[in-house]
């Protein structure tokens, strides 16, 4: 932009025009300020305090608005004095540095950078994790983990999850309130939707954690004892024929990915039927990763 | 530095400048005046000019609160002297967009625009419109510029920053800036020489 595109007689103008005004620089005659009390200390707070001549200037100090330079002197005496108070009262010291403070040279200026790469890191890293933290969450509030003694309940109470939608309607998407007829028995507070929802999420990362580590490519899933979090859906779908019902066909239109996920791929019919460990393994594994993993390439190459 | 701020004695002179303002900076930050002082005087008059851009005859009064700012976050501040330049432009940005916003209601009298006017009546060449190009002139060209445009020329040209320093002032990206004021300075040439024609 300078010599090389012809305007440096114009920069050098517009400096000299706009950037060496009469007044400030190296003017020798700095007036002392007016009424210089000599309490350094008086006041730091007050960052406008009148102050007291820092270099020994011998005092003309005429009213700033006398002229030009009286005023740019004045100016700079303000500025001085609200250093000193500054600096007299620790802030110089003790304010710490935000960011738009921070003018550290060259590489550092690329940093605005590493917190979006950061950014993205942590959002997949959230997204990897909500689902463990939803399963793991669940199950504090598991309800085999409130019974001392799990009693199977009696099959016949528990309908198929097919039966309550013929109840609230046919395409109901099991609010709480449907689920209610679930648990007739009532010592337990009826799971809502999310509850369940942990209990085969759980069993699922019960399963590949316990299953997976026994069976190796989970063959013969009957010899691997069943995990707890296994126990717990059985008690709560009321037996393992029900398994099935219970977690597979519960389609909620809030939470497509996961509902629509396992019904497609029989999760449930697979880990009642079979009892083998394959199916939830492979559910788990790519169940939380795959919603996760898939938008991450795209965020990271906006990067 | 050199890159846009100037022809190369003044882009060399700017340097030494820059340390000598990083050392003042240094200095004053451990709570030596005079080399605040030092800063100050370094930096004022380029931050003046910028600030007479923009909010023109209320430029100084916008800079001394720029520096009571200045002065009092000190201690905030890292970096060298360039570094400096920006940070404190930063802050008088701030202070001359709050107090646009402060006097926006109330109208200015526009004797910059009259200048503009008047300016070059009786030149002949751009060159020498460009020598007699006085400060009230100077701010009327520039007034006459795009806000955009009139930033990006006063921060690289009269503060004296680089390119990257002045996009982070100006919170844009640097080919933004580097093109606005390249855009603002040919339109100032073409106005100086259209008029002297």
């Amino acid at each position: 932009m300078s010599d090389d595109h012809g305007y440096g007689a114009l920069e050098r103008s517009l400096r000299a025009a706009l950037g060496a005004p009469t007044a400030t620089t190296g003017d020798p005659a700095r007036p002392a300020p007016d009424d210089a009390s000599d309490v350094p200390g008086g006041a730091p707070a007050s960052s406008d305090a009148p102050a007291p001549s820092g270099s020994g200037v011998p005092s003309g100090a005429p009213a700033p608005s006398e002229g030009p330079t009286a005023r740019a002197a004045g100016a700079e005496a303000d500025a001085l004095a609200a250093f000193r108070a500054a600096r007299d009262a620790g802030l110089h010291a003790s304010r710490e540095t935000r960011r738009r403070d921070d003018w550290t040279p060259a590489t550092d200026r690329r940093r605005p950078r590493r917190p979006l790469k950061t950014a993205v890191a942590a959002l997949f890293a959230s997204a990897t994790l909500g689902g463990v933290a939803v399963a793991g969450g669940g199950l504090g509030d598991l309800p085999g983990t409130h019974t001392p003694s799990p009693e199977p309940r009696p099959a016949g109470v528990l309908p198929a999850p097919t039966r309550v939608p013929g109840k609230a309607g046919s395409t109901s998407p099991g609010p709480p309130e449907t689920s209610t007829p679930i648990y007739p028995e009532g010592h337990h507070a009826p799971p809502p939707d999310a509850h369940r929802e942990a209990l085969c999420h759980a069993f699922e990362k019960g399963g590949k954690q316990g299953r997976g580590q026994g069976t190796g490519k989970g063959k013969g899933g009957d010899a691997v004892p069943p995990p707890a979090a296994w126990r717990r859906l059985v008690d709560a779908a009321g037996g393992e024929d029900r398994v099935p019902a219970f977690c597979g066909r519960d389609q909620r239109p809030g939470q497509a990915p996961p509902a629509g996920a396992r019904p497609k791929d029989g999760t449930g019919r697979d880990a009642s039927s079979s009892d083998s460990g394959d199916p939830p393994n492979g559910r788990a594994a790519t169940g939380p990763d795959g919603p996760a993993a898939r938008p991450s390439p795209p965020a990271s190459r906006n990067e | 530095m050199g890159e846009g701020t100037g022809d190369a004695p003044t882009a060399a002179h700017g340097r030494d400048r820059d340390a000598e303002l990083g050392a003042a900076v240094e200095r004053a930050r451990h709570g030596d005046e005079d080399a605040f002082a030092r800063a100050y005087r370094i930096v004022h008059p380029g931050l003046l000019g910028y600030l007479r851009g923009i909010v023109g005859e209320d430029a100084e009064d916008v800079a001394s609160e720029a520096w009571l700012e200045i002065a009092r976050d000190l201690g905030r501040f890292r970096g060298d002297g360039a570094g400096f330049r920006g940070w404190t432009a930063t802050i008088a940005r701030h202070r001359a967009l709050d107090h646009l916003r402060r006097v926006r209601s109330r109208p200015r009298p526009t004797g910059i625009e009259q200048d503009v006017l008047d300016l070059p009546a009786q030149g002949d060449a751009a060159g020498e419109a460009l020598d007699a190009l006085s400060t009230r002139h100077a701010l009327a060209l520039v007034a006459g510029l795009p806000r955009d445009q009139a930033e990006a020329v006063l921060l690289r040209v009269v503060v004296g920053l680089d390119g990257p320093t002045a996009a982070r002032v100006l919170g844009k990206r640097p080919g933004a800036v580097r093109s606005a004021a390249h855009r603002g300075l040919k339109r100032l040439a073409k106005q100086l020489k259209g008029r002297g024609r």
